[in-house]
């Protein structure tokens, strides 16, 4: 019963949300403001009706292809709409929307960004992939425990061989879970802006291209932190060139408010996910 | 039930009719684009109220694949873009 209810209002907030979304398609002036819609309200919808219909198919099944959707939508989905966004601008056949302003953000340098840049560690991580193994499958049979040792095992050693300079993320759960609270919150936000610019006449919304400096420095940081200003209030990440970070900004009436959520979301994201700057200054991570 | 199910899936093809409008509209190829993966993400928000609806869940794993489609066919185009652009 319970259920029912929860499950009948999750996929009636996710139709309404993806309705709206495909509304601002219609409505919104040229290709960037569209995407704000598209990535925003269109995606939260589709999390809502997956939700729904995870808990219509119960515990294992439902929970893991919950799972599954939601890291692709997060990983997947803002990727694809930077990739589209940045040939869209370097594209002059792709319409602008006259209004469109260009500004460039002045920033103090922070070259000591005073965080605790730590190393990964292989079996901590190990911990965490079979804990959440554990958890997903709700159970700890003899089956379950073998094979998600096996399984968290093999994948850290990945990590190890592949990506040894991968963050030390493990390291800082809570810091993780600050930055993942706090997304969260900027995505409610941020669906929320794209409804109230449904209201606006098209000629009335404000949007412009903001160049920021950035402090992020290895690129798992900057990757992280273009994926998630897909998400965040009014931006759709468009460039990245000599460590400024173009962002479309659906309304620039308020740009310092803008830019400090980007701010806010880059020093989260260091805090929680921040490698080893040495690492990034001598080419990168492999 | 039967009201939330309803009221979901007129939302639902309202969506499709305006995302489908922009694919024949355009003007440029990313509108269609974006409009495109906004239409594949109507159709996986009609299969989990296909679920809902009906407690079938054998589709549940489709969801998935239209996800990864609507990844992977942007990707492509903004790739063609791109090529466009350099010529």
């Amino acid at each position: 019963m319970i259920a029912d209810i929860v499950g009948g209002s999750l996929v009636i907030v996710g139709s309404a949300l993806m309705a709206l979304g495909a509304f601002g398609l219609l409505r919104f002036p040229d290709v960037f403001t569209r995407m704000h819609a598209a990535t925003k309200a269109a995606t939260v919808g589709v999390i809502a009706t997956t939700t729904a219909a995870s808990i219509e198919a119960g515990a294992v099944g439902g929970a893991l292809i919950l799972l599954v959707v939601v890291a692709l939508l997060f990983l997947s989905g803002p990727l694809g709409m930077s990739l589209l966004a940045r040939a869209a601008y370097h594209d002059p056949e792709t319409p602008r929307a006259p209004s469109t302003v260009e500004l460039e953000v002045e920033l103090p340098t922070a070259e000591s960004t005073p965080t605790n840049r730590a190393r990964g560690s292989t079996p901590l991580l190990a911990l965490w992939l079979f804990l959440v193994w554990v958890a997903a499958f709700g159970s700890v049979a003899p089956n379950v425990v073998v094979s998600g040792a096996v399984v968290a095992a093999g994948i850290a050693f990945a990590f190890r061989v592949l990506a040894p300079r991968w963050p030390g993320t493990f390291r800082r759960p809570f810091a993780a879970w600050r930055f993942m609270v706090y997304f969260i919150g900027q995505m409610a936000a941020s669906t929320w802006d794209v409804i109230l610019a449904l209201r606006l006449r098209p000629d009335q919304i404000r949007p412009a291209v903001l160049e920021v400096p950035l402090r992020a420095l290895t690129r798992n940081e900057v990757t992280l932190l273009m994926n998630s200003l897909s998400f965040t209030p009014g931006t759709v990440a468009l460039e990245l060139h000599e460590h400024h970070l173009y962002v479309h900004v659906l309304d620039a009436r308020d740009p310092d408010n803008i830019v400090r959520d980007i701010v806010t979301m880059e020093s989260k994201i260091i805090a929680a996910f921040g490698g080893d700057p040495a690492a990034a200054h001598a080419g990168g991570h492999r | 039930m039967i009201f939330a199910t309803t009221v979901s899936g007129v939302l639902l093809v309202l969506a499709a009719f305006a995302a489908l409008i922009r694919v024949v509209r355009g003007p440029s190829v990313a509108d269609r684009m974006v409009a495109l993966d906004t239409l594949l993400f109507v159709g996986a928000g009609g299969l989990g109220l296909h679920i809902v609806a009906t407690g079938d869940t054998t589709y549940l794993a489709v969801l998935v694949v239209a996800i990864l489609t609507a990844f992977i066919s942007t990707v492509i185009v903004a790739r063609y873009i791109e090529e466009e652009t350099r010529r």
